[in-house]
């Protein structure tokens, strides 16, 4: 078997805050192929912070701890902020939730794909590689689509401005935070197409952090499942309906279904034992 | 209960105008839940705001109870007709215990034995009486929406409007939240009106539901046909099948044309 591209052992992450240490994410280790891997959990279940952590993107006032944290040849762990920047964008990308906030609004989006093209092209030559990326995302009219400012593009097109300005550097490993929540349903299942088609194609590792397990049960190929800062479960996607912990059974129970009619739907009963 | 004609609601003037609800007519029945399902934009929130009082710049005919509506409501309207909005974290005001917030229907109405009503409702929303002296920063989401379902229910209204009950919540407290309104809902026979972006929660909560697109009503179902995919439209299709989660068989020539149809 191949290395996977990144291992992940014992990964604790901290916060301090004025009252206590909120541990957000417990001892946790996974691995992440070429392949699409889940992370899901509800609020506060550690998903974000633990795709934070990854790119040392931690804020200030939490502290991260790992046995092992290897991307590729690199330790994370070990890595100083000078080695996180050449890593950030360029090796390990990350598609956050919603376009509106995370695009420069002054900006023109083509300028801002640009940006994260290598240092020395010509401006023609950034021009046309912006253009092609563009394309590659579907964006039918790149040209045209080059010159918009971010409050310009609806949701849909935003989120694939985002992704191409990703894949521009040619990175590994996509960390992809929510990419789909702030978009409509039925362009939501579109931009996931094209990440699908593109991750696949080009041989990349994507960490899919979602809260939503329909979603992830039928996009993603592994799924990793967190309640209170651990995995709880871990499992192909194609098997999530046969779950074991009952944590993960009822999520899936309280999730009301078109064609199943139940006057109450089930409700999760938390058992303290999980966040032990 | 609710009967909607020709509801046509438009926003600024001259060449920045849009119509955001295009002709749209529907009735609910007493005692019915009937859902408004659509996307962001496609004016299902403003049909809601025109019906609760908040936007009085539409129109066509509204009748609620029978009564025909102005843009300006009396009174009485608010004892008829009550809302909860989507998100419980900005609904309530801040610096106001629960107590607070359940006190100000009452007062605004002049109604008598307010202690009892206020324990009344909040044992029917299932928070106890230790939650009447709390501020909102001390409830969960779950807790908070509670909350707001009590003030829409503190002045015993008729007909809820509910606009994305439970899309700011997490599934676990989303299974929760529903539960109680169907509880509500069987013992006091409440007429609701549900929008959501969820088909599938407009599907268990709903006898019946319109499914909306760009101001208009695209087509009108029930709950049954909707299972049995008795729909007539391809939008009500596209967003059956994007409720069912992704699906592989997609590639990315269709999504092309079907980006490019939307013009997104």
């Amino acid at each position: 078997m191949t290395q996977p591209l990144l291992e992940v052992e014992d990964l604790n992450v901290t916060f301090k805050t004025p009252h206590r240490l909120v541990r957000a994410v417990r001892d946790i280790s996974f691995t992440v192929g070429k392949e699409k891997v889940g992370i899901v959990g509800e609020s506060g279940s550690g998903k974000s912070a633990t795709g934070r952590a990854i790119l040392k993107l931690t804020p200030g006032n939490g502290t991260v701890s790992a046995k092992k944290m290897r991307f590729e040849e690199l330790d994370l762990a070990g890595a100083t902020e000078t080695d996180m920047l050449k890593v950030r964008g360029s090796r390990i990308g990350m598609i956050l939730q919603d376009p509106k906030f995370s695009l420069d609004p002054v900006m023109r989006v083509g300028d801002q794909v640009a940006e994260a093209l290598p240092p020395g092209l010509s401006r023609s030559e950034a021009r046309e590689r912006v253009l092609a990326m563009l394309e590659a995302v579907k964006i039918r009219n790149p040209e045209r689509v080059y010159n918009l400012y971010p409050h310009e593009c609806s949701g849909g097109m935003g989120q694939r401005v985002m992704i191409a300005m990703m894949l521009v550097p040619e990175p590994k490993l996509l960390i992809a935070d929510e990419p789909t929540s702030a978009l409509d349903v039925t362009v939501r299942m579109q931009v996931l197409a094209i990440l699908d088609d593109l991750v696949s194609r080009r041989g990349l590792g994507l960490m899919f952090i979602s809260h939503d397990l329909n979603l992830v049960a039928t996009f993603c190929d592994r799924v990793l499942i967190m309640y209170a800062g651990r995995i709880v479960e871990e499992c192909k996607a194609s098997e999530l309906r046969d779950a074991k912990h009952p944590y993960t059974q009822g999520l899936l129970a309280s999730l009301p279904r078109i064609g199943e009619r139940r006057k109450h739907l089930s409700t999760l009963v938390r058992d303290p034992a999980w966040a032990l | 209960m609710i009967e909607v004609q020709n509801l046509t609601v438009r926003f600024g003037i001259g060449k920045a105008a849009m119509t955001a609800v295009d002709n749209v007519s529907f009735t609910v029945k007493t005692g019915e839940a009937f859902g408004l399902v659509g996307e962001s934009g496609c004016g299902k929130t403003t049909i809601l705001r025109a019906l609760a009082g908040l936007n009085s710049n539409w129109e066509g005919t509204i009748r609620i109870d029978g009564k025909q509506l102005t843009p300006k409501r009396e009174r009485a309207f608010y004892k008829l007709a009550q809302i909860v909005f989507q998100d419980p974290y900005g609904s309530l005001h801040p610096r106001f215990t629960v107590n607070g917030t359940l006190m100000e229907p009452i007062k605004i109405h002049g109604l008598d034995r307010a202690d009892e009503r206020i324990d009344r409702v909040l044992k029917q929303v299932g928070l106890g009486p230790a939650f009447r002296f709390r501020y909102p920063h001390q409830l969960s989401g779950g807790q908070r929406q509670r909350v707001a379902i009590a003030r829409a229910l503190i002045l015993e209204p008729k007909l809820m409007l509910l606009d994305e009950p439970t899309s700011a919540l997490d599934v676990s407290v989303q299974a929760e939240i529903l539960n109680l309104l169907t509880d509500i809902r069987d013992s006091t026979g409440l007429t609701f009106l549900l929008v959501s972006h969820d088909l599938s929660v407009v599907s268990h909560m709903c006898d019946r539901l319109a499914v909306m697109n760009h101001g208009k009503i695209y087509e009108e179902l029930t709950v049954g046909d909707l299972v049995e995919r008795r729909y007539r439209e391809a939008y009500t299709r596209q967003l059956f099948e994007a409720s069912l989660g992704y699906d592989k068989r997609l590639t990315s020539a269709q999504v092309a044309k079907a980006l490019d149809e939307a013009g997104a």
